[in-house]
């Protein structure tokens, strides 16, 4: 048996030590998707949040996938549906250039990957959740149109939008 | 053609979804066009930099706050108490309504109210240390109060009390919250019944029989939580 099975057999009959454990092992890459997908602002309250309906609903895991996987895919579906709460948020944040200035100043730390952390920021939301999902996450177009309720053809063009946004601000 | 033609096909071709004839036309182009070439680039150096990002977690630690919210007993710690509130005002008694979203929420079931209460415990009996195990000579189709002497102590007595309560205060409850908790109850008795399935298929699973014991002591805290809220003692 693999080391989370049992950890997630001990959790099932209540040891939160063990539920402890998994989270430790797992909350590096939720956390970084609920701040990619949500924002700094909402990023801990999220994580927080995926965590407590995971122990909810850890009888609804099968041990047919990874239990990092069924995860991620719980933090996925919360994260969109709290879509609303995040659009919310956003809209209250500086925009123009006072937010192309933070961008600025973050970019100074030398990396493409850390500017491009500052740039997902500055996208849209809904191209930016597409682009954290396809890229970021590895999910198909298919499935992410499935969890966002749009079609291929709108995630795919999300997608492009995104990319080409991106390479703006980071060229 | 104008050089948004290619550009908007440079994701679709990155990821390999042009078609053959497609895909050649837009290499043609970009050998030749020193913009669209750059573009791609540009774009592969996104992609590339995007499955790169390495994860990080929170500054600070979260597990205290998760860890208040949740209990040893497997339940979230869930407030209803403010459902309490209607009760008894005036001459006339309320019907007790929980809300939707809540009831959603907490996962409350009603044992008594729903047909699915029948499990396929035929098969099932009591094990050591509580949690059920393949008994000889049970009857085909068994319910829990049916079989309550047979499940473990602990599971089976306390679900025949709480039934018994429910049944002598259910006129109290509105109908649309009898609906909710007949729904919720399904389903945590289609879990209790894959469970089982899947006990027949590996009966030596420990992860399994976790699973279904969580299950029942769920159920149980369900009952118990509905009690709670509208007020009924043991």
């Amino acid at each position: 048996m693999q080391p989370e099975t049992q950890d997630v057999t001990l959790a099932l009959r209540g040891d939160t030590a063990a539920f402890e454990r998994l989270y430790r092992a797992t909350v590096p890459r939720i956390h970084s998707l609920t701040r990619r997908m949500g924002g700094d602002d909402l990023a801990e309250d999220l994580t927080q949040e995926v965590y407590i309906r995971a122990w909810q609903k850890l009888e609804t895991f099968r041990g047919d996938a990874a239990f990092g996987t069924w995860l991620h895919r719980l933090a996925v579906n919360l994260i969109l549906s709290r879509r609303e709460t995040i659009r919310r948020r956003e809209a209250r944040q500086v925009s123009g250039s006072g937010r192309l200035e933070s961008i600025a100043g973050r970019s100074s730390t030398p990396g493409l990957k850390m500017d491009l952390e500052a740039a997902l920021t500055r996208l849209p939301d809904g191209a930016r959740q597409v682009f954290v999902l396809y890229d970021v996450e590895g999910y198909s177009h298919e499935e992410i149109g499935r969890m966002m309720g749009i079609t291929d053809g709108t995630s795919k063009s999300q997608l492009h939008r995104a990319r080409m946004l991106l390479r703006e601000y980071l060229s | 053609m104008t050089v948004e033609h290619w550009t908007d096909r440079l994701s679709d071709y990155l990821d390999g979804s042009l078609g053959l004839a497609e895909r050649r036309a837009l290499e043609a182009h970009v050998a030749e066009c020193d913009e669209c070439r750059k573009v791609l680039d540009e774009l592969r150096s996104v992609i590339a930099a995007a499955g790169d990002l390495p994860d990080r977690g929170p500054e600070r630690d979260l597990w205290p706050r998760i860890a208040a919210t949740i209990d040893d007993t497997g339940a979230a710690v869930i407030d209803l108490s403010r459902h309490l509130g209607d009760r008894g005002r005036g001459s006339e008694r309320r019907r007790i309504r929980f809300t939707v979203p809540q009831l959603v929420a907490a996962g409350l079931a009603l044992a008594i109210f729903s047909g699915a209460t029948s499990l396929a415990l035929a098969r099932w009996g009591p094990h050591d240390n509580g949690i059920l195990s393949r008994a000889p000579d049970a009857p085909a189709v068994l319910t829990v109060s049916d079989r309550a002497g047979e499940l473990a102590p602990a599971y089976a007595d306390e679900l025949r009390r709480l039934e018994g309560l429910l049944a002598e205060h259910r006129t109290e409850l509105a109908p649309g919250t009898v609906r909710i908790l007949e729904k919720n109850l399904a389903i945590i008795d289609r879990s209790i019944e894959e469970s089982l399935a899947a006990l027949e298929e590996d009966s030596a699973s420990e992860f399994l029989r976790a699973h279904l014991d969580r299950a029942f002591r769920r159920k149980v805290e369900y009952l118990r939580e509905a009690s709670a809220i509208a007020g009924w003692s043991l």
